[in-house]
């Protein structure tokens, strides 16, 4: 993979990030497609691009929020890189198994967020059980798209 | 531990201090200035694509309003071909009636200049009564000028000018109580004064007992006013009043033709003094 192609991934995500956020959430709800993307560049490129792109994707998520800064970036550090290291002993090719580790890495992500801010800002960072679930529920929707595309642009 | 995994170790301790160090110590100065570094180099797309996104979102309507405006253009410049046409009937008929009027001895009206000017400022509290326009002295707008507007193709009355400032001018408008103006049915013939109720209605003095008014007869400035062109269209008969068995003379109730209220641009009618250049 070359720089530009890297960095051009590396800033459609964010776009896609915060278009889909700013521009069409359901029920004020939007897939962290950034997380999606965490777990399919780890998944189809290693543990080291995948928490290359995962801390400075997780920073992006860190400016936009107001809270415990640092958090987003850590725990996208966290997922691309151990989803990078268990990536030859995980099945991601079919689009249930995609679903099921995205669920997965969704709820750790999700709560390893609320446990930072617990530990660095003395509350558990949780947006109700209706934005956690929904949450899950949207990033695993979009989850085979989002890896499918990784994979054509790897693969060219 | 093969290589890629030795430095994926290695950047996994770098982000995780880091992101240890961010999360810790947030209000030192060091991960202040990271972090305002870092909303430095993030935050332009959001901001950029706020505004991408609003020129999007803005752009089926530019392309409507451009399409209208070629219409709209198109139409104006086919209305301008036939106007050329109509101006020089329109100066041959104005040479022969001043050769006609000075074979009869008869006084003509002198040429008037047209000149636009955009309303600036309404009164809140008289909505009906004055406007100030962007023309004042230095655009040659005196005292007592005429002031109109064009409505449906003719051109109708607005008022008068009042006050003069060099680049403003107020226009008492003709449904103010004080304005005042010799009108006419141009239907019957019949002469009245048409005088503004501070509204949107006006109201015809003085017609005759006997004159046959209708609702909906249009009332348009009389060639005797001193300050307006003839024919101007002032509005609409919109009441006719019980006759009054005291008085001598009858009034009707006018709508104004030119609402205040919509005015953007208004035209100053310059009548030139006979033998000014």
């Amino acid at each position: 993979m070359n720089a530009v192609k890297a960095l051009g991934i590396f800033i459609l995500g964010m776009a896609v990030e915060w278009l889909w956020s700013a521009c069409f959430p359901v029920f004020g709800l939007s897939p962290c497609v950034l997380l999606i993307l965490t777990i399919a560049m780890a998944s189809c490129a290693g543990p080291l691009i995948g928490q290359c792109y995962g801390f400075f994707w997780g920073l992006f998520l860190d400016v936009l929020s107001a809270h415990a800064f640092g958090a987003g970036a850590l725990a996208l550090t966290l997922v691309g890189y151990f989803v990078g290291i268990l990536r030859r002993q995980m099945d991601v090719s079919s689009p249930t198994s995609q679903i099921m580790v995205v669920a997965v890495v969704s709820i750790a992500a999700a709560l390893f967020v609320g446990l930072a801010g617990l530990v660095f800002e003395r509350h558990f960072l949780w947006a109700g059980w209706g934005a956690f679930i929904g949450g899950i529920l949207y990033n695993c929707l979009v989850a085979p798209a989002i890896f499918a595309l990784v994979r054509k642009t790897l693969e060219r | 531990m093969n290589r890629e995994k030795r430095v994926a170790n290695y950047f996994l301790l770098v982000f995780s201090g880091i992101s240890i160090i961010l999360l810790s110590l947030p209000l030192t100065g060091k991960v202040r200035a990271f972090r305002a570094y870092a909303a430095y180099l993030y935050d332009p797309l959001p901001y950029y694509g706020s505004q991408g996104l609003l020129k999007l979102r803005g752009l089926p309507s530019e392309v409507v309003r451009v399409l209208t405006a070629d219409m709209r253009n198109r139409r104006l410049e086919e209305d301008l071909r036939q106007t050329v046409l109509l101006r020089t009937e329109v100066e041959s008929l104005r040479r022969e009636n001043e050769r006609l009027a000075a074979a009869l001895s008869l006084s003509t009206a002198a040429p008037a200049e047209l000149r636009w000017a955009r309303v600036i400022e309404r009164d809140p509290h008289n909505w009906h009564r004055s406007l100030i326009i962007d023309a004042g002295e230095e655009a040659g707008v005196m005292v007592s000028m005429p002031v109109l507007a064009p409505h449906a193709g003719r051109l109708g009355v607005v008022g008068q000018i009042t006050e003069v400032s060099p680049h403003t001018a107020k226009v008492l408008l003709l449904t103010d109580e004080l304005s005042a103006v010799a009108a006419y049915l141009t239907g019957s013939k019949w002469e009245g004064l048409a005088q503004g109720q501070g509204s949107y209605g006006l109201k015809l003095n003085y017609l005759p007992v006997d004159a046959q008014v209708r609702i909906g007869d249009e009332v348009a400035t009389s060639p005797t006013s001193a300050t307006f062109p003839p024919d101007a269209l002032i509005g609409t008969v919109s009441r006719v009043f019980e006759r009054d068995p005291f008085l001598a003379f009858q009034t009707v109730e006018v709508a104004a033709a030119v609402h205040p209220g919509r005015l953007k641009e208004v035209m100053i009618l310059h009548r030139k003094r006979k033998g000014a250049p």
